[in-house]
């Protein structure tokens, strides 16, 4: 448990004076919840002297002593302010953090760590109630406060009367067991709940994403009785949730008045004993209300921890899981002249998936296409020249020398990647396309015209805007805006991973005819599936089955190698 | 925390088209039923309250009269009088509470109900503008806000208006001067609160929509690390989160001082009321008028009364965002369907069609650009007919009319020479077979999947159309079979997978037309082989129509329509198209498929 705690103060150290700033908010919050009554107590036991004509010094002072209270609780205000500044503040650098490990991962990680998850890790984790955002400075500071304020109140009430404080706190520690016993009852049930409406969801998701389905198969009311099964449920559900929740509320409810009812009860006995006075009946009055809050507040934190820990765990597992290797390679390269390949392979820890056996050496300038059936490990190959998957045996070089070896910034210097999945961000075309390269607006301009997307067809040209994730455009135009972006840093080594799905075989005909028509000095790898394409490219390497099965011209492969008709006659259109 | 009510975001500026009359008129045959628990709710409302008030009331008592009389007995009645007073208001607010949500949940059951059963019949052009997100506002958030509106709302507003009633009531009958003041002190700060909590709630608006922006930045960062690292522009990505992070905190700040200052000068507005009455009850408690106790009752019920005022202006806020709601509502409960029920029925169906004919149809989705611009076409019974042409050429909408989601703007469509618009919609989509590109599979099993939720079909029917298009395999490939759960959109399985259950489920519904509309487009080559197999044997014997995107699953069409631009251009047969030399054989010369061209 204290690890946690450790964990967090790591974070309270860049924000001292914050920090200290809040443990003085603190004393005065529970200092100012003490003098109020106080006042009262003692304004009802002089009330004679004080009210009299001719003590209006007395009451000035009085005034003055509750403007003084007045003024401490404006800025005992902003005591809760203070702390979710603090929340965001730590909320905000565990996730950048977080993040800034996630950068430095590799693949092992990102198949173990499904971008969902990942999301949720940064988010949810951080950000809801009672997680790590929230735990880390008003879990931990409303716990001091309650304490600060239960200790002072309940020093206060003894001071006054021992014995009185002793009763009318008797019954509540019953109430209090009662109280938590209902309110896991509560947690199971809103769990309940909330898949409840997950269910609803997806229904009213599925069925409007599905509607010509829905329509062409008639099937409306079908879909409107299943509505109407699932809120019936939900309405049983929610019903016996209020009737908890107000079960609890009750209890809180009676936990407080019971303590008033002592307190009247006794406390009226005590007055006329003469063992208390009636200022002190009306400040325990007031304290036990007060003292309701914190107590509920202190057990709580241990509820809220538990979650809080968990969510902490979560976040650690990501920062603490390995980082890719360092690339400590310091070698420039220049530019691109030949890639060889040297009995070089990957393969996905545990599983026979990958490709291995790559063997052949290619010179710039040449168009290289790699071809082979769904599952032979073409993508897997890009990968590894890419950068993204290591050699697990053989080795990859580039002019030379070994890919590992080679500065890895330099090596994105010359490396234009396309990946399947086009990977567009919600920014502009242009900022998409330069991701962060400082280019001018003419490079843009000339990449997206070699990838046949002229800016002047978009309907805001550079500063159209793309959604959440690129959306806003059609797929074959995402795909384009990628290929811009692979061209634009005028790379000398191409790399397209089976892009060109989105594209019509028009389209993808004009973009080889542009990159030749361009005439830069480039070695092209391209995976396909389409035949113009691999007819157009100098060499093939064929891929089947994970191994490398053949590197050759289209044509001596069509004439020699009887897989390589097979595979053609039934992989590509 | 601000940060889940993402429901608040439409409507900072409510615009309201109904006035409150045409509202309550739609929401009156939902509500209406409920009055008498209503009235039941507001009656134990005000039970309670009462109830409520007694306390300070009591506490005068006891300072004034029990406790100077040295009475234990009077100490002990009135102890006993408030826990008795104290347990029945309890006991009274439990009911009211747990009748006011029933109430709710019973009215928002129904109008939830009753706004997807609209929703469900409105035509497709409803769900072309309107993206899934928003339609499930409507049914979840705007329903849930009407709920509210009915129960804990007014609830809220009833509960301010009596306590603050009184409240003041009682003040004021105890000493006239006294509460005076205390008006002088609440009513001004009662005002501020209004344009206070506007100027809070937009800027918590603000601070929602930061954090939104980044969740999203997030979610598409993290999923595309590999390219990033490829790029170098890690540092790009981690400098955008820092930065929308900062601006994030800057909002946050703004609103919390705001927020925050605000609840802080209420609290030293209770102080500053406590102040006035005693400066105010001074002379009176001197001179006898009025009792010690009476000035504890003043301070008591001072105390109270702030909540009440802050919050009525809080709940007014929550009924004009239910108004908001309702008139939503409304306005989708009050939308007719563009394309209705003709009134012949199966019986007037003619069985022995022979074509089914376009006639000159024009059509545009508003007030667009025309997407058919006189199409003609002849689909022959038992005959396969294939659309061809580049994408956004017209096909997708040809189907679209065909299956009746559209109507024709000019022109009409008609099957044994019969206009389609005259039938029933279930007796003509009943004969109709959909395969869509988009695929569509509902989180559900795989037999809802096929049956489309119809539980009455024999799990032996769905069986043999998997096995019509030899797609059995499924079976033992989803995990449980028929009752194996597909998650949303299909993501548990591969494309070409999800492709096979949709044309299963066609088969399943035995129709005498099918429509596949680029079924093939989105597959790999390898299973695509597989479904044109299966294809095959089903259009024996059946009337189909393709849009076809690749040329070879279109060989060996009875005709083909060539579309381009919202008309027909050319039309053939395969063999014919090519000799003329045209459009399509140019689309097919650009495909490089040798047999085609040397054939």
């Amino acid at each position: 448990m204290l690890k946690y705690f450790r964990w967090i103060f790591r974070y309270y150290r860049t924000h001292r004076l914050h920090t200290v700033f809040l443990a003085l908010l603190t004393l005065i919050s529970a200092t100012v919840a003490l003098a109020f009554p106080l006042v009262f107590r003692y304004l009802l036991d002089n009330v004679q002297e004080v009210l009299a004509p001719g003590s209006e010094d007395r009451f000035l002072k009085l005034l003055l002593a509750l403007g003084a209270v007045g003024f401490a609780r404006m800025v005992a205000g902003f005591y809760p302010g203070a702390r979710a500044w603090l929340n965001s503040k730590i909320g905000m650098e565990v996730r950048d953090d977080a993040f800034g490990e996630i950068l430095k991962k590799d693949y092992r990680f990102f198949s173990k760590f499904g971008p969902g998850d990942l999301s949720t890790r940064l988010t949810d984790d951080i950000v809801e109630y009672p997680r790590i955002a929230w735990f880390s400075c008003s879990g931990i500071f409303r716990a001091v406060e309650s304490a600060s304020r239960l200790v002072f109140c309940l020093g206060v009430m003894v001071f006054m009367s021992a014995e009185l404080t002793l009763l009318s706190l008797v019954p509540l520690p019953i109430m209090l067991w009662i109280f938590y016993r209902t309110e896991r009852k509560l947690g199971k049930r809103v769990e309940e709940s909330r898949k409840a409406t997950s269910s609803t969801s997806d229904l009213l998701d599925s069925t409007f994403a599905g509607i010509a389905i829905i329509k062409a198969y008639r099937a409306e009311k079908g879909q409107s009785g299943r509505l109407r099964r699932l809120l019936d449920s939900r309405l049983a559900i929610d019903l016996s949730i209020t009737k908890l929740v107000m079960v609890i509320e009750s209890l809180y409810s009676v936990l407080g008045e019971v303590g008033k009812v002592t307190v009247l009860f006794l406390g009226g006995l005590f007055v006329i004993r003469d063992r208390i006075s009636i200022g002190d009946l009306y400040a325990f009055y007031v304290y036990l209300d007060m003292l309701l809050a914190p107590m509920i507040d202190i057990p709580n934190l241990f509820v809220t921890s538990k979650q809080a820990f968990a969510s902490i765990d979560r976040v650690r597992e990501v920062m603490d899981f390995p980082p890719a290797p360092e690339r400590s390679g310091v070698r420039k390269l220049g530019s691109v002249d030949s890639v060889e390949f040297r009995n070089a392979g990957f393969r996905y820890p545990g599983c026979d998936a990958g490709v291995i056996g790559v063997t052949g050496r290619f010179e710039s300038p040449m168009t290289v296409a790699v071809v082979g059936e769904v599952g032979s490990g073409k993508s897997t190959l890009v990968k590894m020249l890419s950068g993204q998957l290591p050699c697990t045996e053989g080795d990859i070089l580039v002019n030379g020398i070994p890919l590992m070896e080679v500065d890895p910034s330099d090596l994105s210097l010359v490396t234009g990647y396309v990946p399947q999945e086009s990977s567009l961000f919600s920014d502009s075309v242009g900022e998409n396309v330069r991701l962060g390269r400082g280019m001018e607006d003419q490079t843009v301009e000339r990449a997206l015209a070699l990838a046949d997307l002229p800016a002047g067809d978009l309907p805001e040209g550079l500063e159209t805007k793309l959604g959440q994730g690129g959306s806003g455009v059609s797929g074959g135009q995402k795909q384009r805006v990628a290929i811009a972006r692979a061209l634009a840093g005028d790379p000398g080594l191409c790399l397209f991973d089976d892009c060109t799905a989105a594209l019509d075989a028009d389209l993808e005909q004009r973009l080889w005819d542009g990159l030749r028509a361009e005439g830069g000095r480039r070695l092209i790898f391209v995976v396909t599936h389409r035949e113009a394409t691999v007819r157009q490219s100098d060499l093939v390497i064929f891929l089947h089955r994970g191994i490398l099965n053949a590197i050759g011209t289209h044509e001596e492969l069509l004439r020699t190698n009887e897989v390589y008709r097979l595979v053609l006659a039934t992989e590509m259109s | 925390m601000h940060y889940d009510d993402d429901f608040m975001d439409d409507d900072d500026h409510p615009q309201r088209r109904y006035p409150l009359r045409v509202l309550w008129r739609g929401l009156k045959p939902i509500a209406g039923p409920h009055a008498g628990a209503f009235a039941l709710a507001a009656g134990l409302l005000l039970i309670g309250i009462a109830g409520e008030l007694c306390g300070p009331l009591i506490l005068r008592q006891m300072i004034d009269e029990a406790i100077p009389s040295r009475s234990a007995g009077r100490v002990a009645a009135l102890a006993g009088l408030y826990a008795a007073v104290f347990m029945t208001t309890m006991t009274v607010f439990y009911t009211q509470v747990i009748v006011t949500t029933k109430l709710g949940l019973l009215i928002v059951r129904d109008l939830k109900g009753k706004v997807f059963e609209h929703m469900l019949s409105l035509s497709q052009s409803f769900f072309d503008s309107f993206p899934s997100g928003k339609l499930m506002a409507r049914v979840e958030s705007d329903c849930e806000r009407v709920r509210m509106l009915f129960s804990e709302t007014s609830m809220a507003i009833l509960r301010s208006i009596m306590l603050m009633t009184g409240t003041i009531g009682i003040m004021a009958v105890t000493n006239l001067r006294i509460t005076g003041f205390v008006m002088l002190l609440v009513l001004p700060v009662t005002l501020a609160t209004i344009p206070v909590l506007r100027l809070m709630r937009k800027l918590w608006a603000q601070v929602r929509a930061s954090y939104s922006r980044i969740s999203g930045l997030v979610a598409e960062y993290v999923r595309a690390v590999p390219v990033l690292q490829v790029f170098n522009a890690t540092g790009v990505a981690a400098g955008k989160l820092t930065s929308e992070g900062r601006r994030f905190l800057g909002l946050e700040v703004k609103a919390s001082i705001w927020e925050y200052g605000f609840w802080g000068f209420l609290g030293s507005c209770e102080v500053a009321a406590v102040a006035v009455i005693l400066t105010a009850g001074r002379g009176g408690v001197v001179a006898g008028t009025i009792t010690v106790g009476s000035v504890v009752l003043f301070i008591e019920y001072t105390r109270r009364l702030f909540m009440p005022i802050v919050m009525f202006s809080e709940t007014l806020n929550q009924v004009q965002r239910a108004l908001a709601s309702a008139d939503r509502i409304n306005s989708i409960l009050s939308t007719e369907t563009c394309t209705p029920d003709g009134d012949l029925g199966e019986e007037d169906f003619p069985e022995d069609w022979e074509e089914i004919r376009f006639e000159d149809v024009w059509f545009r989705y508003g007030r667009a650009e025309w997407a058919l611009k006189g199409v003609s076409l002849v689909i022959a019974r038992r005959s396969l007919v294939a659309l061809v042409g580049a994408s956004g050429g017209g096909k997708s909408t040809i189907v679209s009319l065909l299956m009746r989601f559209y109507e024709p703007t000019g022109g009409r469509i008609t099957i044994g020479g019969i206009d389609i618009r005259r039938f029933r919609l279930d007796v003509w989509r009943r004969r109709l077979g959909l395969v869509l590109q988009n695929v569509s599979l509902f989180s559900g099993t795989l037999s809802e999947n096929l049956t489309v939720f119809d539980s009455s079909v024999p799990a032996r029917r769905q069986i043999e159309s998997l096995r019509t298009i030899e797609a059995e395999d499924l079976l033992e490939r989803i995990p449980g079979g028929l009752s194996g759960e597909i998650s949303e959109g299909g993501q548990n399985l591969s494309m070409g997978e999800r492709q096979l259950i949709n044309f299963a489920r066609a088969v399943l519904h035995r129709p005498e037309i099918l429509i596949l509309d680029e079924a093939t487009s989105s597959v790999d080559p390898g299973t695509e082989k597989r479904i044109q197999k299966a294809m095959d044997m089903l259009f024996e014997g059946r009337t189909a129509l393709v849009v076809a995107h690749r040329l070879t699953t279109v060989r060996n069409a009875d005709r083909i329509y060539v579309i381009q631009a919202g008309q027909v251009v050319e039309t053939g047969t395969h063999l014919e198209l090519l000799e003329c030399g045209g459009v399509y054989a140019g689309l097919c010369r650009l495909q490089l498929v040798p047999e085609a061209v040397n054939a």
